[in-house]
C-alpha cells in the first residue's frame, strides 16, 4: 500500500515536472519593448524627438546592491528601474552579502537564471580572474561598481575580456588626502577611522591619501575599524575610540556599508560629553547629513554628487552592451569627480535635491541621450562629459 | 483434545496495522522532499531548473554541502555536532593561500592539514576534558573568527592566478565521487561506521562492549576537520580569494541537508548515509530554485531557517531526548 501511495505521488510529480518543461518562461514576456519607430535621436545635444521610441530587445540586468534601506539606495534603484524602462529592459536587485564566496555564488546564480548583464561590488581584486571566466563562458556582460582594478595583472586579463564593460571610479586617493587636508585646516591631529577591510580597494586608496596627508601635515591615525556590519558596531568602535584617545580629535567614517554608521558615532560623541572636542569626518554624504551638521559634531563630508550615480552610469554602459549599441568597442573607465560639504546650508542644498525618494538624476529624455539606440553620437568622451556635467548643487 | 499438538488455535485477533505511521513518514520524507523541491521550482520557474548552465550552478553549490555532509555524518550518528566547521574552512582556506604562495601544489596539504589539526583540537577537548561538542565548537568558532582576520590581517590573499584553472567541473566531479563513495563504505560497512551508530544509540551500552570509546568520539572530528580543510582549499581555487568571511554559511546548510537528508539530529541506529546525497541535493535545488525565481537573500534565509526547524521537527526522536552529546 505505502509503495502503491509513493508510487502514485512520483508519477503525478513527473508529470507535473514535464508540464512544466512545456510551459513558455513567464519571464519572457515580462519586459516590453518600445513601440515601432522610425527614427533615433542622432545628435548628443539636441533634445528634439523626444517622442521617439526605438524599438530594443528585452534585456534584464541585475545587481549585487539592494533597493531599500537608506533614501541614497531607494533614489538609486528608481533611477535605474526608470532608466531600464525607458531602455526597454529589466533591472533585477538581487543584495548579496559582500564577500568573495556569496558574490561567485550570485554570479554563477544570475547566469543560471539568464541575466543578460551583471553588475557588482567586487569585494576584492582577487575574485575578477573567476568571475571573468564565468561570464565569458555565459556570454554575459558585466561591469563593477564603486570600485577600481588596482591589481595589475587581474587589470590586464579583466580589460582583456569583451564582456567586460567597464566602471566608474572616484579620485579615492585625491579625495581621503583632501578630507584630511580639511581637518587639519580645522586644527585637527589625531584622527581614528572607521574603514574597510584590507584588500577592498577603495578603503586602501582613501588610506593611501589619509596616510599622504598625514605624513605631510604631521597628522596621526591612532585607532582604526574595519569591516563594520551594523549601526551597533559603529557604536562599540566609537565608545572604543573615545574611551582609549582623550585627545582624540575626529573619528573619520571613511567607508562602511553598515546602515546608521554615521548616525551612530555621532550618537556615540555626544552621549560621551565630547561633541565640543570630538568631530566627525565622512567619505560618501550620509542620508541625515543635514540633521548631523546641526549637532555641530559632522564637520566636513566629501562624496559623489549622488551616492548611486556610479552604479548608475555604470549600469548606462551595461544596458548599451546588452541593447547590441555599445558606447566604445572595448570597455573604458570614466571618472566622478567628488565634492565637499562642510557646512549645514550646503548640506540643505544638497538635500533640497536628493532629500526624497522620488528624486531623479535625468528625465525621459536626458536617459535617452545616454543610450547609444537614441544618440548614435554618444562615445567615451561624450560619456564623460555627460557625467562631469551632473551638479545637483551648482 | 486435538490430537495435532502443532496446530495451535488462537482467538487473538490479528491487531490492525496503520497503512502508513510517523515512522515510515520520517523514512520517506526525504525523498519526497528533494522530489517536491525539484518539481516545484521546475513548475514555477517555466523549466529553467534543468538547464546545463543551471545544473553547473546546482553542482558548484552542492558540492561544498554535500562533501560537507559526508563529515556530519559520522558526528551526527554520534549525536555530535561541530558549529567550527566554517570557521575551520575559513582558516584552512587562508592557509591554503599560504601554502601556495610558497607553491602551488602546497596549497592541498596546508589547507587539509590545517583542517586536520583543528578538527583533532575540537576532538581533543571534547573527549579528553568532556566539554559538550556544542560549547566546545562553539568556542573554537568564536576563536577561529578572530584568528583568521589576525592572520589575514584584516584583508584577503590571493592564490597565484594559474591556479584557478584548477577549478573544473571535472576535478569537482572526481573529488566528490571518491569521497562520497569512500565515506559511504565506510560508514555502512566498517565496524568503526557500526559503532559510530551505536554510540548515537546508547552511549553507555557501547561503552561496556569494550570499544576504544573516546576514540570512537575523537575520529569524527578529524574527519570533519580534513574535509572543512578540503573545502576550504576548493573555496581558495573557486573564488581565488581568502577572506575572513570565507565559510561563513557553511554550517548553517550542511547542518541542514544532514536533517533535510533524514539523519536524526540526536543520531543513533536510524542514521542513513543516503542523507548526505538526498540532503545535499535538496538544499542545492533549494538554494538555486530561490534564485531563480528572485527571492532575496534575506528571505532565503528566513526560509532556510523554517525549513531547518521543519526538518528538526520531523527528524527529532523523541525517545531519545539526549539531543546533543
Amino acid at each position: 500500500m505505502k509503495k502503491k501511495v509513493l508510487a502514485t505521488l512520483l508519477a503525478a510529480v513527473l508529470a507535473l515536472s514535464l508540464a512544466g518543461c512545456n510551459s513558455s518562461s513567464a519571464n519572457d514576456s515580462k519586459v516590453q519593448s518600445g513601440t515601432k519607430e522610425s527614427e533615433t535621436n542622432g545628435s548628443a545635444d539636441a533634445p528634439g524627438d523626444t517622442d521617439a521610441v526605438v524599438e530594443t530587445k528585452p534585456f534584464k540586468v541585475t545587481t549585487s546592491m539592494g533597493d531599500s534601506g537608506t533614501t541614497a539606495a531607494v533614489i538609486g534603484a528608481n533611477n535605474l528601474r526608470k532608466l531600464a524602462e525607458v531602455a526597454g529592459g529589466e533591472i533585477i536587485f538581487e543584495p548579496t552579502t559582500f564577500s568573495p564566496d556569496a558574490i561567485v555564488a550570485f554570479v554563477e546564480n544570475q547566469i543560471a537564471a539568464g541575466v543578460d548583464g551583471i553588475i557588482f561590488i567586487p569585494p576584492a581584486d582577487s575574485v575578477l580572474p573567476t568571475i571573468t571566466t564565468l561570464c565569458e563562458e555565459a556570454g554575459v556582460y558585466w561591469g563593477i561598481i564603486f570600485r577600481s582594478i588596482l591589481d595589475d595583472e587581474i587589470r590586464e586579463m579583466v580589460e582583456a575580456s569583451p564582456y567586460y564593460v567597464g566602471n566608474c571610479y572616484e579620485n579615492e586617493v585625491e579625495t581621503g588626502y583632501r578630507v584630511m587636508s580639511n581637518l587639519n585646516d580645522m586644527g585637527m591631529k589625531k584622527v581614528a577611522i572607521i574603514s574597510t577591510v584590507k584588500g577592498d580597494t577603495t578603503g586602501d586608496q582613501r588610506e593611501e591619501g589619509i596616510a599622504r596627508a598625514c605624513e605631510e601635515f604631521g597628522m596621526e591615525v591612532v585607532a582604526e575599524a574595519r569591516g563594520l556590519a551594523q549601526a551597533s558596531d559603529a557604536t562599540s568602535a566609537a565608545e572604543s575610540f573615545l574611551s582609549a584617545y582623550n585627545d582624540l580629535d575626529c573619528i573619520f567614517v571613511v567607508g562602511t556599508t553598515a546602515t546608521g554608521a554615521h548616525e551612530a558615532v555621532v550618537k556615540a560623541i555626544q552621549d560621551a560629553g565630547r561633541s565640543d572636542t570630538v568631530k566627525m569626518a565622512t567619505i560618501d554624504f550620509p542620508d541625515t547629513m543635514d540633521a548631523l551638521f546641526e549637532t555641530g559634531v559632522l564637520v566636513t563630508s566629501s562624496g559623489l554628487p549622488h551616492l548611486f550615480y556610479d552604479p548608475y552610469m555604470t549600469a548606462v554602459k551595461v544596458f548599451n552592451t546588452v541593447m547590441g549599441t555599445p558606447i566604445e568597442d572595448t570597455c573604458f573607465s570614466s571618472s566622478i569627480t567628488m565634492f565637499d560639504i562642510s557646512s549645514q546650508e550646503q548640506a540643505g542644498a544638497w538635500l533640497k535635491t536628493f532629500g526624497s525618494d522620488d528624486a531623479l538624476y535625468y528625465t525621459d529624455e536626458e536617459i535617452r541621450q545616454l543610450l547609444k539606440a537614441y544618440n548614435t553620437d554618444l562615445d567615451a568622451e561624450a560619456f564623460q562629459a555627460i557625467i562631469d556635467n551632473f551638479n545637483p548643487v551648482k | 483434545m486435538t490430537a495435532d499438538t502443532n496446530v495451535i488455535s488462537t482467538d487473538v485477533k490479528e491487531s490492525k496495522k496503520p497503512v502508513f505511521s510517523i515512522p515510515d513518514f520520517r523514512k520517506i520524507f526525504p525523498v519526497l522532499g528533494l522530489i517536491a523541491v525539484i518539481a516545484f521550482f521546475q513548475i514555477y520557474t517555466g523549466g529553467k531548473v534543468f538547464t546545463v548552465r543551471n545544473l553547473k550552478a546546482v553542482i558548484n553549490e552542492g558540492f561544498f554541502i554535500m562533501i560537507g555532509s559526508v563529515g556530519y555524518v559520522f558526528l551526527l550518528s554520534q549525536g555530535s555536532m561541530d558549529f567550527s566547521i566554517g570557521a575551520n574552512m575559513c582558516v584552512s582556506c587562508a592557509a591554503a593561500a599560504m601554502g601556495s604562495a610558497i607553491s602551488p601544489v602546497l596549497a592541498i596539504p596546508f589547507g587539509v592539514g590545517t583542517g586536520i589539526i583543528i578538527g583533532a583540537l575540537n576532538g581533543f577537548i571534547h573527549v579528553k576534558f568532556k566539554i559538550g561538542a556544542l560549547i566546545a565548537t562553539l568556542a573554537m568558532q568564536f576563536i577561529l573568527n578572530g584568528f583568521v582576520v589576525i592572520l589575514l590581517d584584516g584583508g584577503t590573499l590571493q592564490p597565484p592566478l594559474n591556479m584557478l584553472k584548477w577549478n573544473t567541473m571535472t576535478l569537482k566531479i572526481t573529488t566528490f565521487l571518491v569521497i562520497v563513495i569512500v565515506g559511504y563504505i565506510v560508514f555502512e560497512y566498517t565496524p568503526y561506521g557500526k559503532r559510530c551508530r551505536a554510540i548515537g544509540s546508547c552511549e553507555e551500552v557501547t561503552k561496556q562492549t569494550g570499544v576504544n570509546y573516546p576514540l570512537m568520539k575523537f575520529i569524527p572530528f578529524v574527519i570533519m576537520g580534513a574535509i572543512a580543510g578540503l573545502l576550504g582549499f576548493f573555496s581558495l581555487i573557486r573564488t581565488g580569494t581568502a577572506s575572513s568571511h570565507t565559510g561563513s554559511e557553511l554550517m548553517m546548510n550542511v547542518l541542514n541537508a544532514a536533517l533535510l537528508g533524514g539523519i536524526p539530529i540526536s543520531g543513533g541506529a536510524t542514521s542513513k548515509y543516503r542523507a548526505v546525497v538526498i540532503g545535499g541535493l535538496t538544499m542545492a535545488f533549494l538554494t538555486n530554485g530561490m534564485t531563480l525565481m528572485g527571492v532575496g537573500n534575506y528571505d532565503k534565509q528566513l526560509i532556510r531557517g523554517i525549513v531547518f526547524l521543519l526538518a528538526i521537527a520531523i527528524s527529532f526522536d523523541r525517545k531519545n531526548m539526549t539531543v546533543i552529546k
